[in-house]
């Protein structure tokens, strides 16, 4: 209808003037890209100041008329281009070359679902990161290389075993439920994928080699995910692999080489020996004896056992292409070495990326990405007998010359194992092996209908298949069970098939609106299959095989679910001054009740480009603010409506309730969220800072809560609670220096995260993270009115002026005073107060500000990149601290063991009375043990740290030289990882996470129990490019 | 135009056989429900645990056994206020309770009165040691889903388990085994489908609960007497023989050597780390430290000696002298209870003859009491594995009476509790007659109580363990608060109604 009024104005147009000037005049000519020669199809030529214009076709020529018009200029434009005009001046043939914008101005970015845009035409916050700055950090984990890049992403690397997962978190936590997930969904090239991490190994992103990527671009609330659905939630991460590029062929051999060691230690104290209230007891697991006295012998046990690792990676990649298609392959193998004995990690990888143009119209995409790797790792808190291992005795020696296993405490023959275990001896014979087997595949056609109308169509699949197996060898320590050995063998596969439909056009209406529409259909179907094997009391004591177990039991775990969504997307863009947005879509989940599956969530954007209606200065060259508003939705765990029995295994078999209770009555967890904020570009584009402030606020928790048992279960899943968080995302960008020689640009991101959880339900005010519980008195938690990621335990009795309370021996007491209804005190028949003992909030695990600050620099071929990483605040939950002191072994009993003191404190002496203490008390192991290790609040510790992550030196060798050895580039580099890092906080490096990434709710991020001590390193890196 | 109607149209018809498409959240691994048959086996295996689990919290308190460190939290200084977990609570309504409610259901949906009586006796005794345990508790609101039931009062569950008993065997008086589904020993590991032993079952617990009335609520003492007479005229122990078992984790003892423990949620036992209390090897099984003479043929049944020879005992709350090792003290494993295939006792014949002795005495028949006792002893001793020489000489000797005239309660009290070895039973004796000095002479409190028990007041005994901490204090916590349970530990100070 349209094009209609517009072919009948040309008409209109051209017949008037035909009567004046009778001659007719048509421009035509190619639209060509000016830095690759290719054609540019969709161009659009106008003639300056009028309506009229022309697009460029397929092969990207143009025809236009420019009869009767006096001095017609012709104006070439394209998105990501610069403008082009040309005086006609009576020719009929202009070809023209657009140049591509430089990228001071303009971005494009892939947005969700793939599509390509324009940064500015976005209203809402998103951040990418190009594959230079990625290669930078030199991290194998893409999650750890996000690290500090992105503002409002909070990363954790778990540990420094080789293959540790890294957890991210975008704009905090959402969901407070262990069994719902707060990580963003993984996208690559177009199709969602699993980011699990299974049996505390490595999250399945991880496999995907750094060295093939693209660019990440990261969507971080709801409306920039809203077009996922509800695996999106928590935002999204696009990650775009490298493509082959017409006209261009590289063969790329990278090599790295890295030493590794550990970047920081907890302290241990080198004074007093093994036993037990002060006397040397060679049975005593704790170090509580004696002093050292001259002429013993203190091991280095810890020093001895930690090593250096190595680390070695091999990449190579072809890439060409041509005007009809283009291939990437590129393989990759990485070996690692761990700090700890026995540990390593190996992964290849192999990508086959192929891009076919079967017409003028057609498309075709296809991708395999086949990763398959291995890991050789100890178990959970493997640390704890490293550490706490008495230093007279030396852990190096635990065989006898006869080859017998020698044990740190005498005990009779089969009662052994009611010992410590050697951590040198379980690093050799109880190993975890953990095989991987990832293929992602992906395809995809597009069908350009016509210029305005696109159909894309994406069929993708990620399948894993991990194997698993922990062997504890006969002899071992634990109980009797373990001495007989034990075998653990699980077997997972997992599915998960997407297929998404898209329809999009593109116009323009009344001149001066750009239009873009979207509508599609997601198809999403996941299945899964866990087997666990295990067996007990080996028959033959060498052979670590299943069939050599005496005692075998499987059990089998099948999971599947599926997701229908139809959604749709409007952009409108006034003369790229005032760009809005709107998305709606509708999900259908199997997880949800059958009467209650489907639920809709919609999304509306607007921005203003202020610059535009400003007079153009060489100051302020971009103003743009934008606001959005958002709602998105997450489901249930799947399996979870109704209760189920599982098999017993007592005496007469049979089946009893497990856990859950079901629930029929289940709705989905909506999260809304509104932001507004501001891009402004100055001086041409040198400075740049964006300002972003979002509010979000998730209802209808899906909580996974334990009940009371007298319920008749442990579990019950049910909507009830909601969560806010809201904080502030700054970017800041500089181009200090540009000149011909040297650069120098600083990047930085700063972010704040607030949290809150504002309701809970009536019966529950904590919620704790069920893997965390390894101490009573302080666990990682959330508490009711209090930030999400919280620590929750007890801590020393105050009274209302903050006084200490302690008891009539000195000693400090644990709890709160009780108080009724309406805040009174409660006291006893003696006039005591009484005290409730319940955990309180201690600490937020989450921190107050991150910051990352990256500086490049190049002077001509050498540069040189370095990223400071700053959290300011964020406690982190020591309980290795805790269990050292419980042994004894703590740095800190160095200087406090046996001191007397008087706590700074004062004595309940009843009816609402204190005195002052006067009492003294004795630091020792009664002390240690029944008082200070009772007040969970000792060991939660201000993690502030400044780091340097990351200093790359790099030297390109001059253009000169490479030739003449027929090489198109050689690259040396050096890189140091982690080598700085300044903190109060009192054990080994307090980025750190207990379970591992495969947690759901807020998981064990900030708890430190004896992991792996977290690395720093050095690497060299050749890259060449022929 | 056309195009996109029929992409509309293809929309539409894929949204309609979506349905089918999203239904597939049926559990593929377990089943939803099952016969009875296949249900009722939990209910038993899972008791015998809470009877364990109940002997191992209270043989502390009664003080048959003490820690050598002396420095258990909640053993030694009775400070449950820092307990994280109570697994009783747990046991019975996950465990067993709401399993043996699944067995009514299934039962009564195809008619086998058998299981359906079986399951609610089971549910009436594990409610009875729970009961003992914690007093008030959630009972008819419990078992329905409910995440936070409210607490009911311990008497009116007291008469719900009569109810529930008497019921159970009018019930299985009635059933047409014909028509009931089949119950062997495969089913039932205690009395392998013989409902008569459980009917005798059943009047056993009753007499065990009529009798834990007296003496402070009331002395109806007939009932009890009537009740444990039924039920020994057709006796065979109640218990579950680990011996059948394969030897797994699950399928031992957990009074064994082997210290099983199952899974995170079970406790393995810590006899290696305790020793028999002063009260135990002194007082009741009279052994005479000085000439190291052994009085009753029990006592080396129970425990082995150290390796020169002697018995050593600990005082609870002060544990061993740190010049003295675990192995100075007695090896309390592989005694009739406590090896790995010991069987375990859900209800003895040597109870209901306790349960004879103190109701025939305290209603002035000191000739049936006195003959009761011989016989509770006597059966006892057999059990342990003492001769029949032994056993006479024991009986003639100086600990107990010779005649009924001498009888007094504190002997058959004393009897019982060595008799009742690491069972929970003994603790709701000694708090029926709150701990008294006359009928458990010697018994003192432990050393080092945590601060909030009288230092001062001797006889301020542990009363009731505080509800499961790790999910009352904060699924339920308002029902806490309203029974004044809330992280008070006055509440452990609060005697059962039936207590003194």
């Amino acid at each position: 209808m349209k094009s209609k009024i517009k072919s009948l104005s040309f008409l209109i147009i051209f017949f008037v003037p035909a009567f004046i000037f009778s001659q007719s005049h048509t421009v035509e000519g190619v639209i060509t890209d000016a830095t690759n020669g290719e054609t540019i199809i969709g161009a659009s030529v106008i003639i300056e100041g009028t309506a009229k214009g022309s697009i460029s076709d397929y092969n990207g020529y143009y025809k236009i008329d420019v009869s009767g018009y006096k001095n017609p200029v012709l104006k070439f434009s394209y998105l990501g281009y610069n403008d082009y005009k040309v005086k006609v001046d009576g020719k009929n043939r202009i070809d023209v070359k657009l140049e591509i914008k430089s990228e001071q101005l303009s971005e494009v970015v892939i947005t969700a679902l793939g599509i390509k845009k324009d940064k500015k035409a976005l209203n809402y916050a998103i951040q990418e990161v190009k594959s230079k700055d990625l290669e930078q950090s030199k991290q194998e984990n893409i999650v750890n290389s996000l690290n500090g890049k992105i503002a409002g992403v909070m990363v954790t690397n778990s540990s420094g075993t080789p293959g540790a997962s890294s957890q991210i978190l975008i704009r905090g936590a959402n969901s407070v439920s262990d069994a719902v997930n707060n990580q963003p969904l993984f996208v690559v090239d177009g199709i969602p994928i699993d980011n699990s991490a299974s049996f505390n190994g490595g999250n399945r992103a991880m496999d995907i080699n750094s060295n093939d990527i693209e660019s990440v671009t990261v969507l971080k609330g709801p409306t920039a995910a809203a077009l996922y659905g509800l695996e999106a939630a928590n935002g999204a991460i696009i990650i775009t692999t490298k493509s082959g590029k017409s006209g261009v062929t590289n063969i790329n051999f990278s090599t790295s080489l890295a030493a590794e060691d550990a970047v920081r230690l907890p302290s241990r104290q080198q004074s007093y020996k093994q036993g037990y209230r002060g006397i040397y007891d060679p049975e005593s697991r704790s170090s509580w004896g004696p002093l050292f006295t001259p002429n013993d012998t203190i091991y280095d046990n810890i020093g001895d056992f930690l090593k250096t690792g190595l680390k070695q990676k091999y990449d190579l990649s072809v890439s060409t292409g041509s005007e009809k298609a283009n291939v990437y392959i590129s393989s990759n193998y990485l070996t690692q070495e761990g700090i700890f004995p026995g540990e390593d990690y190996s992964r290849y990888g192999i990508l086959l990326k192929g891009s076919a143009k079967l017409n003028d119209r057609i498309t075709m995409n296809l991708s395999s990405n086949l990763i398959r790797s291995h890991n050789r790792r100890g178990g959970l808190g493997r640390m704890y007998n490293v550490y706490n291992w008495p230093l007279n005795n030396n852990m190096s020696e635990y065989y006898y010359p006869n080859g017998e296993k020698k044990w740190l405490i005498p005990r009779e023959e089969g009662k052994e194992w009611n010992n410590p275990e050697n951590p040198y001896w379980r690093a050799e014979n109880n190993p975890i092996n953990d095989y991987v087997n990832h293929t992602l595949t992906m395809g995809s056609i597009s069908y350009d209908i016509t210029s305005h109308w696109k159909a894309v169509y994406r069929l993708g699949t990620d399948i894993t298949n991990q194997f698993y197996k922990s062997i504890i060898s006969p002899g071992s320590a634990g109980s009797l069970e373990s001495y007989q050995g034990k075998i653990t063998e699980k077997d997972r596969s997992f599915r998960k098939t997407n297929s998404t439909m898209m329809l999009t056009y593109n116009s323009k209406i009344f001149n001066d609106i750009e239009i873009s529409a979207l509508v599609g259909n997601d198809i999403k179907d996941e299945e899964g299959k866990l087997t666990i094997i295990y067996g007990k009391k080996y028959r033959n004591p060498d052979l670590n095989n299943i069939n050599n177990l005496e005692d075998i039991k499987a059990v089998q775990y099948l999971t599947r679910k599926r997701l229908v969504g139809v959604f749709a997307d409007l952009k409108f863009d006034y003369k790229s001054i005032v760009f809005l947005g709107l998305t709606g879509r509708n999900d259908w989940s199997s997880t949800l009740p059958k009467s209650n599956n489907s639920f809709f969530y919609p999304s509306v954007s607007l921005g203003v480009d202020l610059s535009r209606l400003l007079p153009s200065d060489n100051i302020l060259s971009y103003a743009k603010i934008r606001g959005n508003w958002a709602q998105v939705g997450k489901d249930a765990p799947p399996q979870r409506l109704t209760a189920v029995l599982e098999p017993a295994y007592t005496i007469g078999g049979g089946f009893n309730y497990d856990y859950y209770a079901g629930n029929p009555n289940l709705k989905p967890e909506t999260t809304e969220s509104w932001e507004v904020g501001t891009d402004l570009r100055f001086f041409k584009g040198k400075t740049r800072l964006d300002f972003t402030y979002y509010n979000m606020r998730s209802i209808d928790q899906i909580i996974q809560s334990r009940i009371s048992p007298a319920s008749g279960w442990i579990i019950l899943v049910f909507n009830s609670g909601s969560i806010q968080n809201k904080g502030i995302e700054f970017i800041f960008k500089q181009k200090l220096i540009e000149n011909k020689n040297l650069t120098w640009d600083i990047s930085s991101n700063i972010s704040r995260n607030v949290s809150k959880l504002k309701e809970l339900p009536s019966f529950v005010s904590k919620y704790p993270v069920t893997y965390g519980q390894l101490l009573n008195e302080a666990r990682p938690s959330s508490v009711l009115g209090y930030p999400l990621m919280a620590i929750e335990g007890t801590h020393y009795l105050r009274n209302e002026n903050g006084d200490l309370v302690v008891n009539e021996n000195g000693y400090p007491r644990i709890g709160t005073y009780l108080t009724d209804s309406e805040g009174n005190y409660v006291y006893d028949k003696d006039g005591m107060r009484k005290i409730d003992a319940q955990s309180v909030y201690l600490g937020n695990r989450e921190p107050d500000y991150i910051i990352g600050i990256t500086n490049d620099l190049s002077y001509k071929g050498l540069s040189l990149s370095f990223m400071f990483d700053i959290r300011v605040g964020g406690d982190v939950l020591n309980l290795t601290k805790a269990f050292m002191l419980s042994r004894g072994t703590d740095g800190s009993l160095e200087e406090h063991r046996n001191q007397s003191m008087v706590f700074n404190g004062v004595i309940e002496t009843g009816d609402g009375q204190f005195e002052k203490n006067e009492e003294r008390v004795i630091l020792n192991q009664t002390f240690y043990n029944s008082y200070y290790l009772h007040a969970g609040e000792n060991f939660v510790e201000d993690a502030s740290w400044t780091r340097l992550r990351y200093i790359t030196l790099s030297y390109n060798l001059p253009q000169s030289i490479s030739k003449k050895l027929n090489i198109k580039n050689l690259n040396f580099s050096v890189t140091g990882r982690n080598l700085f890092l300044f903190t109060k906080y009192s054990g080994g490096d307090p980025e750190t996470n207990y379970y591992g990434s495969g947690l759901g709710g807020t998981g064990t991020a900030g708890l430190d129990y004896f992991n792996v001590p977290a690395t720093r390193a050095i690497e060299f890196t050749l890259k060449s490019s022929f | 135009m056309i195009k996109k109607i029929i992409f509309l149209a293809v929309l539409l018809v894929s949204i309609a056989s979506c349905e089918k498409f999203l239904d597939v959240n049926e559990d593929l691994d377990s089943p939803y429900t099952s016969t009875p048959n296949f249900l009722l086996p939990p209910v038993i295996a899972n008791m015998a645990t809470s009877i364990y689990d109940h002997g191992e919290t209270d043989s502390y308190f009664t003080q048959q056994v003490a820690t050598l460190s002396g420095y258990h939290y909640e053993k030694d200084r009775w400070d449950y206020l820092k307990a994280h977990r109570i697994p009783q609570w747990r046991r019975h309504y996950h465990n067993i309770s709401i399993n043996a409610k699944h067995v009514v259901q299934s039962a009564e949906r195809e008619n086998s009165t058998n299981y359906k009586g079986v399951a609610n006796i089971m549910y009436a005794f594990s409610t009875l040691t729970t009961t003992d345990m914690f007093g008030d508790m959630p009972f008819s609101e419990a078992l329905t889903g409910n995440p936070a039931p409210k607490y009911d009062e311990q008497e009116f569950i007291y008469s719900e388990i009569i109810k529930l008993l008497d019921d159970a065997i009018v019930t299985l008086e009635n059933s047409d085994l014909v028509t009931c589904r089949k119950m062997t020993s495969k089913e039932d590991i205690v009395y392998g489908g013989d409902l008569k032993k459980w009917i005798s079952f059943a009047h056993a617990i009753k007499a065990r609960a009529l009798l834990h009335l007296t003496p402070n609520v009331n002395q109806n003492y007939t009932d009890v007497i009537a009740e444990a007479n039924k039920a020994l005229e057709n006796w065979t122990d109640a218990i579950f023989n680990y011996a059948l078992g394969d030897g797994s984790a699950l399928q031992i003892n957990q009074w064994g050597p082997s210290k099983s423990r199952p899974d995170w949620d079970y406790r393995s036992n810590i006899l290696d780390k305790s020793a028999p209390s002063h009260f135990m090897l002194i007082e009741a099984l009279k052994y005479d430290e000085e000439d190291s003479i052994i009085t009753d043929p029990r006592q080396p049944l129970l425990m082995k000696p150290n390796n020169k020879g002697e018995f050593l005992y600990v005082y609870p709350g002060e544990g061993k002298s740190a010049t003295l090792s675990e192995t100075d003290f007695p090896d309390l494993y592989n005694s009739y209870v406590t090896a790995d295939l010991s069987p375990m006792l859900f209800f003895t014949r040597e109870e209901l003859y306790f349960i004879l002795a103190e109701a025939y005495f305290q209603s002035g028949n000191s000739n049936d009491a006195f003959t009761a006792l011989t016989n509770g002893i006597r059966e006892n001793m057999i059990r342990a594995g003492v001769s029949d020489s032994e056993i006479t000489a024991f009986l003639n000797g100086q600990t107990v009476p010779h005649q009924s005239s001498d009888l007094t309660l504190s002997d058959i009290m004393i009897q019982k509790y060595v008799a009742l070895w690491l069972q929970g039973e003994i603790w709701v004796d000694m708090r029926r007659y709150g701990y008294s000095d006359q009928i458990y002479p010697g018994l003192k409190r432990p050393k080092r109580l945590a601060y909030y028990w009288d230092a001062d007041n001797p006889s301020e005994w542990i009363q009731r363990l505080p509800y499961d901490t790790e999910t009352e204090e904060i699924y339920n916590k308002p029902e806490l608060e309203r029974l004044g349970a809330y992280q008070n530990p006055d509440w452990l100070k609060t005697p059962m109604f039936w207590a003194k």
